[in-house]
């Protein structure tokens, strides 16, 4: 009888508001939560094939172990690509180098878009969130891929070099949310209590203002970290990030698309890992969100 | 709990005078209605086998605290019930007509044109993006209404007039937003009447109004009501607007009806011990009628709450000389304070009376130094906010606190009681760890809360103790000075009283001076030394509470007083 109306708006008992409108049904809720830590065990498993590739592959990504071409079979799980490499032991290691660069762009954009936002939200329309705001403005002016190019042409080619370029590009996302989180729970009832209390800055900031306003930032972390996973993919694949023989999957995708025809899967099997990677972060993103409500 | 049988029996003592009415003269009859809400694995009870008639013609106030149930019996007549809530049994007839038995298809008919509804919040019930008169004309499409353009032209005109707008020819190409909150509701009200429903269900209509504002509003439901014979039924917390306004009335308790009847008689004669608690809880319901805020004053007499005499003698606490302040700039300039000046001695209560926009809200966030003056000076505890840096600001910090409207929000949702209480004491770094604990549990005991709660989130409190909660932090580090901005207005009636006693007790005991911001004129009747009265950033009138109240010198004073 209460598995219909699965998402239906709450009600409160009387007409008086609940603390906490516009939760989903409490079944919703709890199935979301169940999903959303499965997918965090799917991230965590990620990690650790980041961290320790060896561990979960057999053959060296750049020993040339079998033919060239065979398909996906018992022995090499993913085939083996044009000179006879492993490609599951290849995407692996690709994993690594994909992944971790993403998370340096992430971090690079957490970080300095964090710094700037909350500097910017602290005093809306001041002097510092003016200067801020037409920075920011400028460097979301500059498409991404430009600024990391600019930055691979100046300091020599690379995933990470690539990443603390896209990374300052993504940190102006981050900045406008920030900026507009911290202005907002400047008006909330018990962060101006809190400073009536004599709570300082710093105080009030780690103590109250963070607590209540980072889940979203928490949730655009993990979209932004897919995004920069493909930015990081697309520059390697137009040849600017990492070079062969890196088994970096943008690299993968731009080598085997020459072999697509009769051998679909060396380009092919890169791509899929990277979707899927990309849409597992996007879920994370939108179940943490969810969640939230 | 959902069991409706076991529980009928427990209703026989609840007076059931309308139901003897003549039959033909009941509208509406509700039989054992009982409505539950899903939340969390469990089911909600919020209605428990309610069982009514209401008289045609006649107007029926429902009473209740918050969580009474008595908005979901408004929702569950219409069917408007929120998605997760369900009748689970009863019936409820309108004229005879089961409409249980109808489908939502077949109900959507009635609403409207058989059944009104006039909401509680006027803002967020009209659409801000369409003209007034699309939005009433809209009623009569709705409706499927048979008159012809000219027809329905006319009688929106006819029923703006009756409604008291003097003008409605102009109003009807206005938005929403260009009218204040009165006109709004006003307007839902004609909205609500104009297809000449039988019977109107009113939500609260004027609790989110300020009181001379939602007078005139009930005052004009009231003219329509009477021209039309519509039967209402009224919802309200305000049990002396429901005395004045209902010949009927309808106590709810928790889901329940615990007495039921003419309102005179309920009123003068409670039978229910909940009902005789409801009303002792509003000092101006008194033998079944209402008295006036300046009656009720006298009564109680030379108080001895209000005995803690301030000493006229000594240095004022706070002082305001010829204070304005501004916001916006050009078109949107407004003057919120406009060269007030003010003085509050030691150990009394001086309370700022005045309605929304009136600018006491304001006033108060200049005495605590959250804004600055433009002109004029603020002098707090002897220190001239002026010219104090911010060092000398949060040394007065320690010195003055604040307690604020809604214990809902002013309570971080992410931290136990223990820590928002020790706030103060950690901000200020006061005492040793064990203390600070020992001063919690002190502070806990003294707003008469467990020691228990100490572990406790905010969420898992009720609006009063969490008022209390707020008060124990506002006391932590023994200020001088208590800032009261609207300290019961979010609470229940029962729950107003009690913690204004608590807010008395604490001044007896630790000589506080408070500064008490709020619209009520009824609670400074019952707590204050000194009143003020503001209106549009001017002082109208201040003095002694008893002469303001009993001998009020300007005639907006007179009309808040005679709410």
């Amino acid at each position: 009888m209460t598995d219909t109306l699965i998402g239906a708006p709450p009600a409160p008992p009387s007409g008086k508001p609940t603390p906490t409108p516009g939760k989903p049904a409490p079944r919703a809720r709890r199935r979301r939560f169940r999903e959303l830590h499965v997918h965090l065990l799917l991230l965590a498993a990620l990690v650790v094939a980041a961290l320790l590739p060896e561990l979960v592959t057999r053959h060296d990504p750049f020993e040339l172990d079998g033919l060239p071409f065979v398909p996906p079979n018992g022995e090499f799980w993913f085939g083996t690509d044009e000179i006879g490499r492993d490609l599951y032991s290849r995407v692996m290691h690709g994993l690594q180098i994909s992944f971790f660069s993403a998370a340096l762009a992430v971090l690079v954009g957490v970080v300095l878009g964090s710094v700037v936002g909350v500097l910017s939200g602290l005093r809306p329309g001041g002097v510092l969130d003016r200067v801020l705001g037409i920075l920011t403005e400028a460097v979301m002016a500059v498409p991404a891929v430009l600024l990391a190019l600019a930055a691979i042409t100046a300091y020599g080619r690379g995933a990470y070099i690539a990443a603390i370029a896209i990374g300052i590009g993504e940190a102006t996302g981050f900045a406008r949310l920030v900026r507009g989180l911290v202005i907002q729970s400047q008006t909330l009832v018990f962060v101006e209590a809190a400073r009536t209390c004599g709570a300082g800055p710093l105080r009030v900031l780690v103590r109250h203002v963070v607590p209540s306003v980072y889940h979203p930032v928490l949730s655009y972390t993990a979209m932004q970290f897919g995004l920069a996973m493909l930015a990081i993919g697309s520059l390697s694949y137009l040849g600017f990030g990492e070079a062969p023989p890196s088994p970096e999957w943008g690299v993968l995708i731009a080598g085997g698309q020459k072999y697509l025809v009769h051998a679909w899967w060396v380009a092919i099997i890169p791509g899929l890992a990277l979707t899927a990677v990309v849409v597992l972060l996007n879920r994370i993103a939108f179940l943490m969100q969810e969640n939230r409500r | 709990m959902t069991d409706t049988a076991t529980t009928t029996p427990d209703r026989t003592d609840a007076r059931t005078a309308p139901a003897a009415a003549d039959p033909a003269d009941v509208l509406v009859r509700v039989r054992d209605l009982t409505v539950t809400y899903r939340r969390d694995d469990a089911v909600d009870t919020a209605l428990d086998g309610v069982g009514f008639d209401v008289r045609r013609g006649k107007v029926t106030a429902v009473i209740g605290e918050s969580g009474s149930g008595k908005s979901t019996l408004a929702h569950a007549v219409v069917r408007l019930l929120p998605g997760n809530g369900a009748i689970a049994a009863g019936a409820i007839e309108l004229d005879d007509e089961d409409l249980l038995a109808r489908t939502d298809r077949e109900f959507r008919p009635l609403r409207g044109r058989h059944i009104g509804f006039v909401p509680q919040d006027p803002v967020s019930s009209l659409n801000p993006t369409k003209t007034i008169g699309a939005q009433v004309r809209e009623a009569f499409s709705l409706a499927g209404s048979a008159l012809t353009a000219e027809q329905v032209e006319e009688r929106i005109l006819g029923d703006l007039r009756d409604i008291g707008f003097a003008a409605p020819e102009t109003l009807l190409a206005r938005y929403p937003h260009e009218l204040s909150g009165g006109m709004r509701q006003r307007i839902l009200v004609a909205i609500a009447f104009s297809q000449r429903p039988r019977l109107v269900i009113a939500d609260e209509p004027t609790s989110a109004l300020d009181v001379l504002v939602g007078q005139e509003v009930l005052r004009s439901l009231h003219d329509v009501r009477t021209k039309h014979g519509t039967t209402v039924v009224l919802i309200t917390h305000d049990l002396a607007l429901a005395s004045r306004n209902a010949d009927d009335v309808l106590v709810l308790e928790a889901g329940r009806l615990v007495e039921a009847g003419p309102v005179a008689e309920v009123f003068a004669a409670p039978r229910h011990p909940y009902t005789r608690a409801l009303l002792a809880s509003s000092a101006r319901l008194r033998e079944g009628r209402v008295l006036s805020i300046a009656e009720a004053y006298e009564r109680r007499g030379p108080d001895v709450r209000r005995a803690g005499s301030p000493s006229a003698e000594a240095p004022a606490v706070v002082t305001l000389d010829g204070v304005s302040k501004s916001f916006g700039g050009g078109k949107s300039h407004v003057r919120a304070v406009d060269g007030i000046s003010l003085a509050v001695a030691p150990g009394s209560t001086f309370a700022l009376v005045g309605e929304s926009g009136s600018g006491k809200t304001t006033t108060s966030r200049l005495v605590l130094g959250l804004e600055s003056a433009d002109a004029g000076s603020v002098h707090v505890l002897g220190e001239d906010l002026g010219t104090l840096d911010r060092k000398g600001l949060r040394a007065l910090r320690r010195r003055v606190q604040v307690v604020y409207q809604s214990p809902f929000e002013s309570l971080n949702p992410r931290l136990d009681l223990r820590s928002i209480i020790a706030e103060p004491l950690d901000s200020f770094r006061v005492g040793s760890r064990a203390e600070r604990r020992a001063r919690v549990a002190e502070l806990l005991d003294r707003v008469r809360l467990p020691a228990s709660y100490a572990t406790r989130r905010p969420q898992e409190l009720s609006g009063g103790q969490r008022q209390r909660v707020a008060i124990a932090r506002a006391l932590a580090i023994r200020p001088e000075l208590l800032v009261l901005d609207e300290p019961v207005s979010a609470l229940d009636a029962t729950i107003q009283a009690q913690v204004l006693d608590l807010l008395q007790e604490i001044q007896q005991e630790l000589g506080l001076t408070y500064f008490l911001v709020t619209h009520d004129l009824a609670v400074v009747a019952d707590v204050a030394t000194q009143v003020a009265v503001m209106r549009r950033g001017r002082l109208v009138e201040s003095g002694p509470t008893a002469d303001v109240v009993l001998r009020p010198q300007d005639d907006y004073t007179r009309a808040l007083l005679a709410v």
